[in-house]
């Protein structure tokens, strides 16, 4: 199993430890695309919890990127690998921005 | 020769209209002094929309600042000057910013020119958007996610689409005019593409007989349609709307010759103001008024 702490993904991203909210849509690609980075080199079928617990904040843009392109990716047809994906810490701060992002694509967590 | 372009003693999104007439039959390089010396008052929206002013100007303007301290003191704190030596030639006295005491502003005037302004402003913001939303305003919790992420989203749409830098203020205040209550107020400011130009770059784009500044902000922010075809994108404005739904707000859109607003009960404002004065660029402004006691549309 893969435990992504997204929070330090975002700061590593950044390159900084003083941003805690998960804004702005370059931001949430870089950070879709070290998670995806992290999942390549795990096993080829794997249980990824995803968690948002040290998440202040994250607006419609970076939801988007992080979550909705993130789960269109794995689930399509061709994807890089199988994968399962257990969002963990998600709280009301979260769900606005990130039901509102899967809805308009046809997705649910 | 110099042309005087007089600012109204109340300066905001609807008396900047005045301001814009003055300037319309004049090009860009005309040289213009902006006579500011007699305002007394300016909401977010009218300090960050003579910045851009400015902007948009080819010959750098002058600005004559207020004469009243007051006013003066509320523009240095507001980080007006600030900005102002940057693109304007200042006339006249006017406190810094280090001199003119704290500010009570809920964001100063911050520019937006990369991704990391947009972080650094969200984490500014939230602590101080805790103790404004929830004690002045009495909204609940949910209202001040909301509010950072509709503040987000605005100002990440100057970074998407404008091609050119912008301003961001939010601030509280009595909101006099029919309301009688307090408000905060986000205003978002460039002097970029302006929507109608930004839409017309999509892939694909057919300008329909009626294609103008109005139809294209009835597009954006009405239809959600954006110059991406990505049908992920357009989701900024769209939370915006739903947001100022929710919490009897009020968001209005200018750009080009139009501005679009969606209008709460308690404000007598048109949904569509059409044949304005031309101004580059895109104006935003977010109002979010406090909670109504007697079980009133805020308390949702």
């Amino acid at each position: 199993m893969n435990h992504i702490d997204i929070s330090s993904v975002l700061r590593q991203t950044l390159a900084c430890d003083l941003y805690s909210n998960l804004v702005t849509r370059t931001t949430g690609a870089a950070v879709r695309g070290q998670i995806e980075q992290l999942l390549s080199e795990s096993s080829e079928r794997a249980l990824t919890v995803i968690d948002f617990t040290q998440v202040s904040m994250i607006d419609f843009s970076c939801a988007d990127e992080v979550v909705a392109k993130l789960l269109m990716r794995y689930a399509a047809d061709d994807p890089p690998q199988d994968a399962f994906f257990l969002f963990r810490g998600v709280t009301e701060h979260h769900t606005d921005a990130i039901e509102a992002v899967l809805d308009r694509h046809g997705l649910a967590l | 020769m110099t042309t005087v372009i007089t600012v109204p003693p109340s300066l905001d999104d609807h008396s900047f209209e005045q301001v814009l007439d003055q300037l319309a039959a004049l090009p860009p390089d005309a040289k213009i002094l902006v006579d500011a010396r007699h305002v007394r008052w300016s909401s977010p929206y009218g300090l960050i929309a003579l910045l851009t002013l400015a902007q948009t100007r080819t010959e750098r303007p002058a600005l004559a600042v207020p004469e009243l301290d007051d006013t003066a003191s509320y523009w240095a704190r507001a980080s007006f000057f600030h900005h102002a030596e940057s693109v304007f030639d200042l006339h006249g006295q006017y406190p810094k910013q280090r001199d003119a005491g704290e500010s009570n502003a809920l964001l100063e005037i911050t520019p937006i020119v990369k991704t990391d302004d947009i972080h650094k402003l969200v984490g500014r913001v939230q602590e101080r958007a805790k103790q404004i939303i929830q004690a002045e305003l009495k909204l609940e919790t949910k209202a001040i996610i909301g509010f950072t992420m509709t503040l987000s989203e605005i100002c990440q749409n100057i970074l998407e689409h404008a091609g050119a830098g912008g301003w961001v203020a939010v601030q509280s205040y009595r909101w006099t005019k029919r309301l009688g209550r307090r408000v905060v107020v986000i205003a978002v400011s460039d002097a970029g593409l302006g929507f109608r130009k930004s839409l017309e770059t999509a892939p694909g784009h057919m300008p329909s007989a009626r294609w103008d500044d109005a139809a294209a902000l009835e597009e954006a922010v009405i239809r959600g349609v954006s110059r991406f075809r990505d049908r992920s994108r357009g989701q900024g404005l769209a939370g915006a709307r739903k947001y100022v739904g929710r919490w009897s707000g009020k968001l209005s859109v200018r750009s080009g010759t139009a501005r679009i607003s969606i209008v709460p009960g308690w404000d007598d404002d048109v949904p569509l103001a059409e044949g304005l004065a031309p101004f580059p660029g895109a104006q935003v402004q977010v109002i979010i008024p406090e909670a109504v006691t007697s079980g009133g549309p805020s308390q949702r």
